[in-house]
């Protein structure tokens, strides 16, 4: 291995050109961090990282999206086992995405901070994982598409005083993600504080407009 | 020390970090095709791979082993993550999503990667009886091709330990052609 280019590299195929272009901007990211925030250490990021990774294997997952030009902005289906799938594809509607699900019996808190923002931690008390393997009865199934992501929640998996929890992080018009988590016990309204850089994209210009323009705030909390 | 090791520029220098990509993104693809069969999947961990190396980067000591014994420490974890997440049905926080990166021909290369190591990947399902200890080291060595030294140095054990535990390992599984050729040398 080595940290320079040996000599019979071969060209890069379309995956790895594109897969190149992104990281770089990840790269480009930190450079600038370290530009203009020189006391903020980025040995910090890594402990950031396992946290997001820890999280979920504790029950919450976070979901990227890439925009597409998929509408409506959410669907929320249900199945003749109970289950409940729900598919968003863009960040918008926060408050009827909640009504939706609660006609289907699930309590749920969906917040959409602008961009550049995200909600403070704390606001509410992730319930435990469920003991024993994972199954249909205890675990989320999710896929990601182009345009949007969708979930399907096991029937009871949502008990009586948890709420569902979707909250997006780092929105903007490349991409943008959707934690996902259950929380016990009631949910506290979203303290918007910015989004730490780690979800933010690369410094510049912001785009105007874009099929998945996100609302500046939106936020639906359940009882 | 060693702060300037060009390694450790990749995480915040767009330019050593291309240098790096290039240099090693076919043999980040092998040691993910060796373990992964869906071509999906494979690119999203391609990304996650990297993705890691560049938050890891500043951590890089020479000490700790060769860059490419780091490089595939990395790899394995991310690998390893994703294994664990998928068995709760979960999805990996990422940055990149590698499969939308994918066109037809790319993906084609992906599945031909990916036929091209199923032997590979049948004695990493193999390991999966071992415990996790002997497992990476196995891994590492046996799968991967890293010397005993660099395995171990990774790995954060003795040569003399690895030594053992590959002995060990070799003992528990005995039926595979890679392992029965394997050579336990430092």
């Amino acid at each position: 291995m080595s940290t320079h280019p040996s000599t019979d590299q071969r060209p890069l195929d379309t995956f790895e050109t594109a897969l190149l272009g992104q990281l770089t901007a990840v790269v480009d990211e930190r450079a600038a961090q370290v530009t203009t925030s020189p006391s903020r250490r980025l040995t910090g990021r890594p402990a950031r990282w396992a946290a997001a990774v820890a999280a979920a294997a504790a029950g919450t997952a976070a979901l990227l999206v890439l925009p597409g030009g998929a509408t409506p902005a959410y669907a929320v289906e249900s199945d003749s086992s109970g289950s409940v799938t729900v598919t968003i594809n863009q960040l918008a509607d926060a408050s009827a995405l909640k009504d939706a699900l609660a006609a289907k019996g699930i309590t749920a808190d969906v917040t959409y901070p602008g961009v550049g923002k995200q909600c403070a931690a704390g606001r509410f008390t992730e319930a435990p994982a469920a003991g024993g393997p994972p199954s249909e009865a205890n675990a989320f199934k999710s896929s990601v598409g182009s345009g949007g992501f969708s979930m399907t929640i096991p029937k009871n998996m949502i008990q009586p005083g948890q709420t569902l929890v979707l909250e997006s992080v780092w929105p903007d018009s490349q991409s943008w993600m959707v934690k996902v988590a259950i929380a016990n016990g009631p949910v506290g309204a979203c303290q918007l504080v910015d989004a730490d850089p780690m979800f933010m994209p690369p410094a510049g210009p912001a785009p105007a407009g874009g099929s998945n323009e996100v609302e500046p705030t939106a936020v639906a909390t359940a009882q | 020390m060693n702060d300037n090791h060009p390694l450790r520029r990749i995480g915040r220098d767009p330019t050593a970090f291309e240098a790096f990509y290039r240099a090693n993104v076919e043999a980040v693809q092998r040691f993910i095709a060796r373990r992964v069969n869906d071509p999906h999947m494979a690119a999203d961990l391609t990304a996650d791979v990297f993705l890691a190396v560049i938050e890891a980067s500043d951590s890089y000591r020479p000490s700790r082993g060769t860059p490419i014994a780091w490089l595939y420490g990395v790899a394995r974890n991310v690998v390893a993550d994703r294994h664990r997440q998928q068995a709760r049905e979960l999805r990996l926080v990422t940055r990149v999503a590698g499969r939308a990166l994918l066109d037809p021909d790319s993906l084609a290369r992906v599945e031909d990667r990916i036929s091209a190591e199923q032997e590979s990947r049948r004695l990493y399902a193999a390991l999966s009886t071992l415990p996790e200890d002997d497992r990476a080291l196995i891994e590492l060595v046996a799968l991967d091709g890293l010397s005993v030294a660099d395995a171990a140095q990774v790995l954060g054990v003795k040569p003399g330990t690895a030594r053992v535990r590959l002995h060990r390992a070799r003992r528990q599984i005995t039926t595979h052609p890679l392992l029965t050729t394997l050579e336990v040398t430092s």
